[in-house]
């Protein structure tokens, strides 16, 4: 422990600044909220949004001087990887943040401690895509979830709310368990918890031994968990709903990003030998994500649960990516041109995180606006009647988010699920490729159905109406970015094809 | 491969026709009689007066998370202190104590939040 | 630094019109018309003066060197498949950019006169700026994919440019008719854009764009293989855009959109697209024989087709437009018989006189109060006399008379026809090149001389029009006496600067073609076959043969000029001839052909009816009958659609029945996907 791998004290901070400059924001908000009794609701989110732009810019300071660094010892890596993520979270905290100040101001009431709370659960966020210790991985996943927990029940008084919380504590302590039962199984096969060590065990393996796979199993488990896929989807539908419209979109996208990313680092690590373990049993499980959100979304009234099956769908597409990945470590015909479809697979699920947090986080922005106040989201389908001429231009962008979110081009959503499907092509699974392209045309169904209720239906006494000119706006550009990116994708794939062949090749 | 599996998967199946064993011989070799005396929760002793999910004041729920949380993470003052002669030894006693000095200073905020939120008051 | 200013100029050429069409677009109904017009004159004025502003930079280059390149940003990047956004300016593109851009310019200006009554004033003119924007991504873009964004943005924008009075069934079925028509050309183009791009991609380095007109240049030789697929499979998409047998049929019918469209796109700029881009991919074409067969054949039948139509036509417009189907066809003729730089003489200086002509007839369609019925004009020479005047230099300049400038460039198609591609094709130009002029005096006789038949009410109205539009009239009119001289073969003691400037773009031709040709030349010259196997036993000899060559070349040349002179100056006198002095023989000449001829012409060879009967009637038939009733709405509908849809529902209700709101349920099934999941794991492998 002692050991700061021949870097000193400083630099080593320098290169965590990103993180400290979080954390210490996020107990500076929360000291500021406990101190300041003349406080305005409006300045506790100025503040996090100033500290959030301080984490942004401290990152993309370090990325100036960025290689790979191993720092404290091993137990987290600053590396280019670990940069893209934490931009991307940045972004997503910082939509969020504005989301919620919009309805805070339209409620009249505001919580403080929603604040630090997204703060902190960025800060987990980062750390998990960073770690390269299992105890990092570990801690960075609580700091997230239980962050997670707190803002899912933040609607206090909202029965439902509180239901989700509780149930998503309880269900995520039980995904915890089965992770840190994978760790400990772990740790005693390969002797260590640093990634490093535990790839060089791996990698002086003939065979997967049944601890290894165990172990690996289990800690799959508590990823697939976090990510929604399908058998441990079940809290999905019902904490979607239940939490606040702004949460919800956090935890979608910035949640489910974490989660697989910190999955592919993972996967990277034990690819070698256990590819072809894993191989069979996710692919049966992308199939039925992605069917069963497809299928059971049709049947949905409420927005949030229909993006909560979504959401669920989704998590089958990226997993078609990660498939492709592991089927580069298998010993068969790919292997001959595995750093090519591994690249194609890996930044293909990069760019489709990317893109899917800029389409949901937008549609749950739009979500948000249109809402009363807390207590009354705008929630049933219903309600988006006649969208189209009261608030043509959240109308337009929710239009413009479903689309993408279906893949209809020229939008993000599209050109993601093409690289995904692409990718998918490449490393010779041609009838899973064909099964996602059934499964969106599915999809396409649901999403339709809200844009043609907006623009179709007339409008009626109670369908809803505009809040906070922030809220839309923020929404109106990432509508923008989702249009831009659908015809001008050259620059974000590039990059994060690039990001994912220095983490893996 | 298959080895390692065989004693495993032995335990697991054992534990498995064991359980539904015992239900099946309780069932077939149970006498049947029903009836409503039988049905109830005990069929010796006093019966339950009320629920046994009892309400309880939750600001108890609070203190106890309270004394929980702080009690907890003094525990990992005490490896701390033991591993502090080698650091010592080591000539990197200024680091170590910076660590734990980030530590506590983390753990004070949280105090120090609990208190001017009302935590810590009875009422 | 300056160079880079150049470049970024280039960008600006393409963008500045774009934003006048956004402005225009998004202000429609708020910005006042005047603005509106300015406004869009000012973005092509402005496209115009960086046009020649960077072309004044390549004229400073070294001739080999030509070429200024602005990358915009990736497009793709699909593995190996690499497509920026950038734009290219080459000599090819310079010639284009300029037409596109000066010609563009002066119609806009008329445009501010002709349409200065019109209700959709504002809306004309997005539309128009858009159509400059497409049109100059078009010929400006640094690939083949850029050029096929120009290539649908200018078929959208003609689409909507036709049907701009929409209220009129017509106008709407005539648009309808050219999107269709093109839709067919462009699945061609695209089926062409996948040969290519399948061919080349496995052999480019990473980061190479397949469809950059540079790097498909470079590895043209691997294209081999494909050359003809790929080249006829291109040509049918510019049969279509450039209106070519078959797929001619939707331009006459284009001229129901407002008569500056017409010229500006229909005649001076979009049309020509598909010469452009064949003239672009001359290095694939120049692979293949048959390709290139092909398309002169096409060409010269057309050229020659579309001109006895003319022949007939009464609608002022009608004339004109099947006049620019001939030509195009002449452009093509060019270009198949491997002179490209022929060709895209041909597209400047046509671009000059048909736009001349084009706007002329609005000039009169204006007087005449929007009569276009040639038989109700007559006599406006003395009350329109800058339209005539400038009219009748049109009609000279493409009659091809010396020294105007189409005498220029047609005679070099006709010679090139002659010596690269044999007296057949030669004939059918030649042909159609008296023709032109007959046709054309024809329509000059019946609209501006004679006594005006047209209604009292209409002859009261009868006026110049403003000055908006007889300025661009009477620049047109210099530059359709001047544009030729660009191009004044040697044989005249002219240097053909114009040849000499395109050569580079088209070196690979000369450099691959030029012992072909000149065995052809020898062929046909004087001391043939002599010569011709001197040619080919020795490469040292060239020198040696072309002067011996030269002297019964020159001759030929000479004798052909002179005769294509005398053909054009016979058209034009027999057309004035018969059309003011002598009407009844026009009618016994008619009755003389036999009716029967001349109602095949004046039905334009019931072509359309033919496509009627042959595809659209059993199409449709199909159509509603198979596709719709059975297909349709019993198997699709009935079975997949409702059916599918059904068992979906049904699914997703049921599967919905899981999710209950039950935590320990929930739990449950968690515990049992583990458990199946390690289970997996223990007894796998």
């Amino acid at each position: 422990m002692t050991n700061v791998a021949g870097m000193d004290l400083a630099t080593q901070l320098s290169a965590l600044l990103p993180y400290l400059v979080l954390a210490a924001g996020g107990l500076l908000v929360m000291l500021v909220d406990a101190f300041v009794k003349s406080l305005r609701k409006e300045h506790l989110s100025m503040l996090s949004l100033l500290v959030l732009l301080g984490v942004a810019v401290a990152n993309f300071t370090g990325s100036m001087s960025l290689s790979d660094r191993t720092l404290l010892g091993g137990m987290v890596v600053n590396d280019q990887y670990s940069w893209f993520f934490n931009m991307l979270f940045v972004a997503v905290a910082l939509l969020t943040v504005t989301f919620a100040s919009g309805l805070y101001d339209r409620d009249g009431h505001y919580r403080a401690e929603f604040y630090p709370l997204v703060l902190f659960a960025t800060l987990g966020m980062m750390l998990l895509v960073a770690a390269t210790d299992l105890m990092t991985l570990f801690l960075a996943l609580e700091t997230m979830s239980l962050s997670v927990y707190v803002l899912v029940a933040g609607n206090r008084g909202s029965l439902r709310s509180s239901e989700a919380g509780f149930k998503y504590l309880i269900m995520g302590a039980f995904a915890s368990a089965f992770l840190l039962m994978g760790m400990a199984l772990l740790y005693g096969e390969t002797g260590g918890t640093s990634y490093a060590m535990i790839g060089d065990t791996i990698a002086g393996m003939n065979s997967a031994s049944l601890l290894l796979k165990l172990a690996t199993g289990l800690i799959l488990i508590g990823f697939g968990f976090k990510i929604a896929m399908v058998p441990f989807h079940m809290w999905t539908p019902d904490v979607y709903e239940g939490a606040p419209c702004y949460v919800t979109g956090f935890m979608a996208t910035g949640v489910k990003a974490a989660a697989v990313a910190a999955l592919l680092r993972f996967a990277w690590l034990t690819l070698p030998v256990l590819a072809d373990v894993w191989f069979p049993v996710l692919m049966v499980l992308a199939v039925v994500t992605m069917t069963y959100g497809n299928l059971v979304a049709l049947s949905q009234n409420s927005i949030k649960r229909m993006l909560a099956y979504s959401s669920i769908a989704h998590a089958g597409y990226l997993l078609m990516g990660v498939l492709a990945y592991l089927q580069t470590g298998r010993d068969i015909g790919v292997a001959t041109r595995a750093e090519e479809v591994g690249v194609a697979a890996g930044g293909a699920v990069l760019f489709y995180l990317v893109g899917y947090a800029l389409m949901n986080l937008g549609a749950f922005g739009i979500v948000t606006y249109l809402s009363k106040d807390r207590k009354h989201e705008a929630d049933t389908i219903d309600g988006y009647a006649g969208l189209a001429q009261k608030r043509p231009v959240a109308a337009a962008s929710l239009a413009v988010f479903l689309f993408s979110l279906a893949g209809i081009p020229p939008t993000v959503g599209f050109v993601g699920k093409f690289y995904i499907f692409d990718a998918v092509v490449k490393a010779d699974l041609l009838p899973l490729a064909i099964w996602g392209v059934v499964n969106s045309l599915l999809s396409v169904y649901y999403y339709l159905r809200v844009i043609m209720t907006m623009y179709m239906k007339p409008a009626e006494d109670d369908s809803y109406s505009g809040g906070s000119w922030e809220t839309v706006f923020a929404a109106g550009v990432l509508a923008l970015m989702v249009l831009m990116l659908g015809v001008m994708p050259g620059t974000l794939s590039q990059l994060a094809r690039n990001t994912f062949k220095f983490m893996a090749y | 491969m298959a080895e390692q599996s065989v004693p495993l998967l032995l335990v697991v199946s054992l534990a498995i026709v064991m359980a539904l064993l015992f239900l099946v011989l309780s069932y077939v070799l149970g006498p049947k009689n029903a009836s409503a005396l039988k049905s109830t929760s005990y069929e010796c002793g006093i019966p339950a007066r009320s629920s046994v999910q009892i309400r309880f004041f939750v600001r108890f729920f609070l203190v106890a998370l309270l004394f929980l949380l702080f009690d907890l993470e003094a525990v990992f003052l005490y490896p701390w202190a033991i591993l502090y002669r080698g650091f010592v030894e080591a000539g990197r006693a200024g680091f170590a104590l910076g660590e734990m000095g980030a530590f506590v200073s983390i753990l004070v905020v949280g105090f120090v939040y609990v208190w001017k939120k009302g935590g810590l008051e009875w009422q | 630094m300056e160079t880079h200013a150049v470049e970024t100029a280039l960008r600006w050429i393409v963008l500045v019109p774009l934003i006048g069409a956004a402005v225009n677009g998004l202000l429609v109904r708020r910005m006042p018309r005047r603005i509106a017009g300015l406004l869009a004159c000012a973005a092509v004025g402005v496209s115009f003066a960086l046009s020649v502003k960077v072309v004044l930079r390549l004229v400073g280059m070294d001739a080999e060197q030509r070429l200024v390149t602005d990358t915009l940003a990736p497009w793709l990047g699909l593995g190996p498949l690499h497509v920026n956004i950038g734009f290219a300016m080459d000599q090819l593109s310079a010639v284009m950019a300029l037409v596109v851009s000066g010609v563009g310019f002066l119609i806009h200006v008329y445009s501010l006169g002709y349409m200065a009554h019109d209700a959709g004033y504002n809306r004309f003119f997005t539309y128009l700026n858009l159509f400059i924007f497409a049109m100059l991504t078009l010929v400006l873009g640094e690939n083949l994919l850029m050029l096929f964004v120009g290539w649908e943005g200018v078929g959208l924008c003609s689409y909507l440019l036709i049907s701009f009075w929409f209220n009129d069934e017509a106008n709407a079925a005539a648009g309808k008719k050219a999107f269709i028509v093109n839709r067919i050309g462009d699945f061609g183009f695209l089926l062409g854009m996948f040969v290519i791009g399948t061919t080349l991609l496995p052999e480019l380095h990473h980061g190479e764009g397949v469809f950059s007109f540079q790097v498909m240049r470079e590895y043209a030789h691997l294209l081999g293989p494909v050359a003809t697929l790929a080249g006829l499979l291109l040509f049918v998409g510019a049969t279509g855009k450039s209106a070519q047998i078959p797929l001619y049929i939707w331009l006459p019918d284009a001229m129901a959109g407002p008569t500056p469209v017409s010229a500006l796109i229909h005649a001076a700029t979009m049309v020509t697209a598909g010469v452009y881009m064949i003239a672009r991919m001359n290095f694939l074409y120049v692979l293949s024989e048959t390709a290139m067969a092909v398309i002169a054949a096409v060409g010269a039948v057309t050229a020659l087709f579309a001109a006895t139509i003319a022949l007939t036509q009464n609608d002022i417009k009608k004339v004109l437009a099947y006049s620019t189907v001939s030509q195009l066809g002449y452009m093509m003729l060019a270009c198949g018989v491997g002179a490209f730089a022929a060709g895209i003489f041909h597209v400047m200086t046509h671009a000059f006189f048909k736009a001349l002509l084009f706007l002329g007839s609005g000039s009169v369609i204006h007087a005449m109060s929007n009569e276009q019925d040639m038989r109700l004009m007559g006599g406006l020479r003395k009350k329109l006399p800058v339209t005539w005047w400038t009219f009748l230099i049109g009609t000279v300049a493409l009659a091809g008379v010396f020294p105007f400038a189409g005498f220029f460039s047609k005679d070099e198609i006709l010679w090139k026809a002659w010596s690269q591609g044999g007296i057949g094709l030669w004939l059918l130009g030649f042909l159609g090149a008296g023709l032109t002029a007959f046709y054309m005096m024809r329509l000059v006789s019946l609209t501006f001389f004679g006594e005006n038949r047209a209604s009292d009410e209409v002859k009261h109205h009868i006026h110049e029009s403003p000055a908006t539009m007889t300025m661009p009239l009477v620049i047109l009119a210099v530059l359709s006496l001047t544009g030729g001289w660009l191009g004044i073969p040697h044989f005249m003691g002219g240097q053909n600067h114009f040849e000499t400037w395109l050569e580079p773009v088209f070196h690979q031709e000369a450099a691959g073609h030029h012992e072909a040709d000149l065995v052809q030349e020898l062929e046909h010259g004087a001391l043939g076959e002599t010569v011709a196997v001197l040619a080919t036993s020795a490469h040292v000899t060239h020198d040696v043969i072309e002067g011996l060559d030269h002297a019964g070349e020159e001759a030929m040349e000479w004798t052909l000029a002179s005769a294509s002179l005398a053909w054009a100056l016979l058209g034009l006198s027999l057309g004035t001839w018969i059309y003011t002095k002598r009407q009844g023989l026009a009618a016994a000449g008619q009755r003389f052909a036999g009716g029967a001829l001349h109602r095949v012409l004046l039905n334009k060879y019931y072509v359309d009816e033919m496509y009627e009967a042959a595809i659209l009637r059993p199409g449709y038939a199909v159509s509603e009958r198979v596709l719709f009733r059975t297909v349709d709405a019993g198997l699709i509908d009935g079975l997949l659609v409702n059916g599918s849809a059904i068992l979906v529902a049904i699914v997703s209700a049921l599967l919905r029945l899981f999710q209950n709101g039950r935590l320990r349920f929930y739990a449950w099934v968690f515990a049992s996907g583990a458990a199946g999941f390690i289970l997996y794991l223990t007894v796998s492998g």
